[in-house]
């Protein structure tokens, strides 16, 4: 028989190994947790400076952290400011502020390079961090303004030779997919010694072929329109390097001025984040926010720059004035220009225009011995 | 029942005492972290500064007239900048050795008989950093060696 001591004693047990069994349970619950997220917050601490190395120093990185967990989500986001947002086991991580353009799309191994755009007087820098991927061009319009945006916007893609992973392009004609000889992939080099080639005729048919996982289709044709039913992107042919390209299954139009536009939109491509945004859209905002931003920076100082000179003449080149004044009135417009909508087709027209002119007279300016080639 | 009662108490002096270490290391270690990351920002802006083509002529040489138009924006610089170096940094330029006279800050008046630039700096306590640079003179066609003062506010 069981006493009313012994019984006080069992339920005192109960009682207090269940509190201490809750305690410890809860803590390391929650010890574990934070653990778990600081971890992946580090692995994308340690992912952007790994960026910012590359970013300035050119050098090409091979990062790794990545297969810790399943990262394939983290992208750049537009927001105020920009951050690499991802999206792990149901929970959201934020990257901090992102100073640099990080064009991405992770995986287990990603390639982290560097790519430039120069428009002389400045130059944006970029970053591209790509796990494997393969770029299957169909391109369907037959001028020859389309063929050239086909090279140059090959050119805003890495070469990754004798580097992993790998970015590698081809064609798609038909039901037929073209990527390597004797079984080696064309990578950016290869491939843009091949589109250097005449196109002599060369027609390509709508592209049937089924496409893997990694490849990305990137048609250009004149029939590209909001919401098309293919995979991938599809770019309008451009008129005076502007035109619109659009994400397979999004309503939207997205204006490209220059390669990295189309770059961006490729690389974020139609996937969609946990919000239904395309990442493809997010990639492109994001690009623009930083770019506009870094043009319109620049355009600002060169035109207090100009100023200066103006009323300060290198000693020898007071001869240079005249350039600088019409290069200053260049910089006034890009000011403007740089603030605008990059959905706004007109005034990205009108800035590229403004853009190649200021390039123009930068190089009268180094053709005078005004400014000098570094 | 005394010895259980007091194993039990002794068993959850421990658990806490545990808890109470494991936080207060985890905020000494968060505080170590905030330390390292000031280090790696000023770190950071150091190199974006010397790279960057908005005050660059080339890499660690920098232009005075891109340093002069800078400064010309005075605060409003600062803001235009945020979005490219972030927030509550500034930077000096101090020429090195400067010709007898020409010493002083740098503006509109002063140049080109001057010699040191800043921006966005304030009276706040700081961490920072010096590091040796160039500076082209381009009114005199010349470079200078100079010292870069780059700091965050803390």
């Amino acid at each position: 028989m069981i006493t009313v001591y012994r019984l006080f004693q069992m339920i005192m047990g109960i009682i207090l190994s269940a509190f201490i069994l809750y305690l410890l349970i809860s803590y390391s619950g929650s010890y574990a947790g934070v653990g778990r997220d600081a971890e992946r917050l580090k692995t994308i601490d340690v992912f952007l400076q790994d960026s910012e190395n590359v970013y300035f120093s050119g050098n090409t990185v091979n990062f790794t952290r990545f297969s810790r967990d399943d990262y394939t989500s983290c992208h750049p986001r537009p927001t105020t400011p920009p951050k690499i947002w991802c999206f792990i086991n149901e929970k959201s991580y934020e990257s901090k502020q992102l100073l640099i353009p990080v064009l991405m799309n992770p995986g287990n191994d990603v390639l982290i390079t560097r790519g430039t755009m120069d428009l002389g007087w400045t130059r944006v820098d970029y970053i591209e961090a790509l796990a494997g991927m393969r770029i299957i061009f169909s391109p369907l319009s037959q001028d020859d303004e389309s063929w050239n945006l086909l090279k140059d916007v090959v050119l805003a893609f890495p070469d990754t030779g004798g580097h992993y992973p790998k970015v590698t392009l081809g064609f798609c004609n038909g039901g037929e997919i073209i990527e390597d000889t004797n079984d080696e992939r064309w990578e950016r080099d290869y491939f843009s010694r091949i589109l250097a080639q005449p196109r002599g005729g060369m027609e390509f048919s709508p592209c049937e072929a089924t496409l893997s996982y990694d490849q990305v289709l990137v048609t250009l044709s004149d029939t590209c329109s909001p919401g098309f039913s293919g995979p991938g992107i599809c770019i309008s042919p451009p008129q005076n390097g502007v035109g619109y390209a659009y994400i397979s299954g999004s309503p939207e139009a997205y204006v490209y001025k220059d390669p990295v536009d189309l770059a961006a939109l490729i690389i974020g491509g139609e996937e969609r984040t946990v919000f239904g945004d395309f990442v493809g859209e997010d990639t492109w905002r994001f690009k623009n926010t930083l770019f506009l931003e870094s043009i319109y920076l620049a355009a600002k100082l060169m035109d207090r720059r100009c100023s200066f000179i103006i009323q300060h003449p290198t000693h020898g080149h007071e001869d240079c004035s005249a350039t600088y004044l019409e290069l200053q009135s260049s910089m006034s417009a890009i000011e403007g220009l740089a603030r605008e909508d990059p959905s706004d087709i007109g005034a990205m027209s009108s800035l590229k225009g403004e853009l190649a002119h200021a390039e123009g007279l930068w190089t009268e300016l180094l053709n005078k011995g005004c400014e000098s080639r570094v | 029942m005394m010895e259980y009662l007091l194993m039990s108490l002794f068993i959850l002096i421990v658990i806490i005492a545990l808890i109470f270490f494991l936080t207060w290391w985890q905020s000494s270690q968060l505080g170590m972290e905030q330390q390292n990351q000031r280090n790696e920002r000023v770190n950071a802006l150091m190199t974006m500064f010397i790279n960057s083509p908005l005050l660059v002529r080339e890499n660690s040489v920098f232009d005075d007239s891109k340093l002069m138009a800078a400064q010309s924006l005075r605060q409003e610089a600062c803001t235009d900048l945020e979005p490219l170096f972030g927030s509550d940094w500034f930077i000096e330029v101090e020429i090195l050795n400067p010709r007898p006279g020409c010493a002083g800050p740098c503006d509109a008046s002063s140049y080109p008989c001057c010699g040191s630039w800043n921006l966005c700096s304030q009276d706040l306590r700081n961490v920072s950093m010096v590091l040796p640079v160039n500076v082209y003179r381009k009114y005199e066609d010349r470079t200078d060696l100079a010292l870069l003062k780059v700091g965050v506010y803390s």
